[in-house]
């Protein structure tokens, strides 16, 4: 059952795409969050994985943690990266579950699938895969995934339920969720929670 | 939220101080904002929990 958004669900949605459009186009811009690899060593993934990455599939990264602190992805797994950006986290993904496994990231963000697409194809990953869809409506048959990855994103959807229903339906029996994301220790006010401007910035 | 949606063995890692040094630092800081990381599963199958045990086990 989905929840009763208390912000306007498409304008969120718009005013999120807005912001990672310029995270993908302009990664070297100033943002209210940290980007790139810098970002990635505080977050502390592995420095090995990252340093064979090219710049186009690192500069855009603008996760909050690392979902793979509580659990290592194994090799032949298949993963679904909700809200995949410019494809950083699938990539690391993808160097875990090798070529027997396989990954699709899903993005609502045309300029962000570009990126990831042509990094892809750069990569010469055949078990990489960018899909255009929302969290809420992942393009991604029932059962069909072993791990679901995400980070930073479920934060910014108004409808989290939907979200992990979604996630739920497209995982297998016995499937793992390991995802990142921002969570306050102090409430925050219902005027300040029903500002569109504050969720994105 | 998890669990309401019929997730199991949920665990959530320790904070990260994801906005430290950027220029949201000043919102994260007021709210306690900081990153984190959760897992969780989708239980089992009913039919895999209640599968019948072998003769020999």
């Amino acid at each position: 059952m989905a929840e009763t958004p208390i912000v306007d669900v498409d304008t969120l949605r718009d005013q999120v795409r807005d912001k990672y459009r310029a995270v993908a186009v302009e990664p070297d811009a100033t943002y209210h969050f940290h980007t790139g690899r810098p970002l990635t060593a505080r977050l502390g993934y592995e420095a090995a994985i990252v340093e064979q990455l090219p710049d186009r599939a690192v500069e855009s990264f603008a996760g909050v943690g690392n979902p793979f602190s509580l659990r290592q992805l194994r090799p032949g797994e298949r993963v679904v990266d909700v809200g995949s950006g410019a494809g950083f986290d699938s990539f690391v993904a993808a160097h875990h579950v090798g070529r027997d496994g396989y990954v699709v990231g899903v993005d609502m963000t045309d300029e962000m699938l570009t990126k990831s697409r042509a990094t892809n194809e750069a990569l010469g990953l055949s078990h990489v895969e960018f899909r255009r869809g929302l969290a809420e409506e992942l393009p991604v048959e029932d059962g069909w995934a072993d791990v679901v990855i995400s980070n930073g994103v479920i934060n910014l959807c108004a409808d989290k339920r939907a979200v992990f229903d979604e996630i739920h339906r497209v995982l297998k029996p016995g499937g793992a969720l390991q995802f990142a994301d921002i969570a306050n220790g102090r409430t925050v006010p219902a005027e300040a929670m029903r500002d569109v401007d504050l969720w994105t910035g | 939220m998890l669990t309401e949606v019929g997730f199991v063995d949920v665990e959530i890692g320790p904070p990260v101080d994801t906005f430290g040094g950027a220029t949201g630092e000043a919102n994260a800081r007021t709210f306690e904002v900081y990153g984190y990381s959760f897992l969780a599963r989708k239980p089992p199958s009913v039919r895999a929990d209640r599968r019948t045990p072998s003769p020999e086990a």
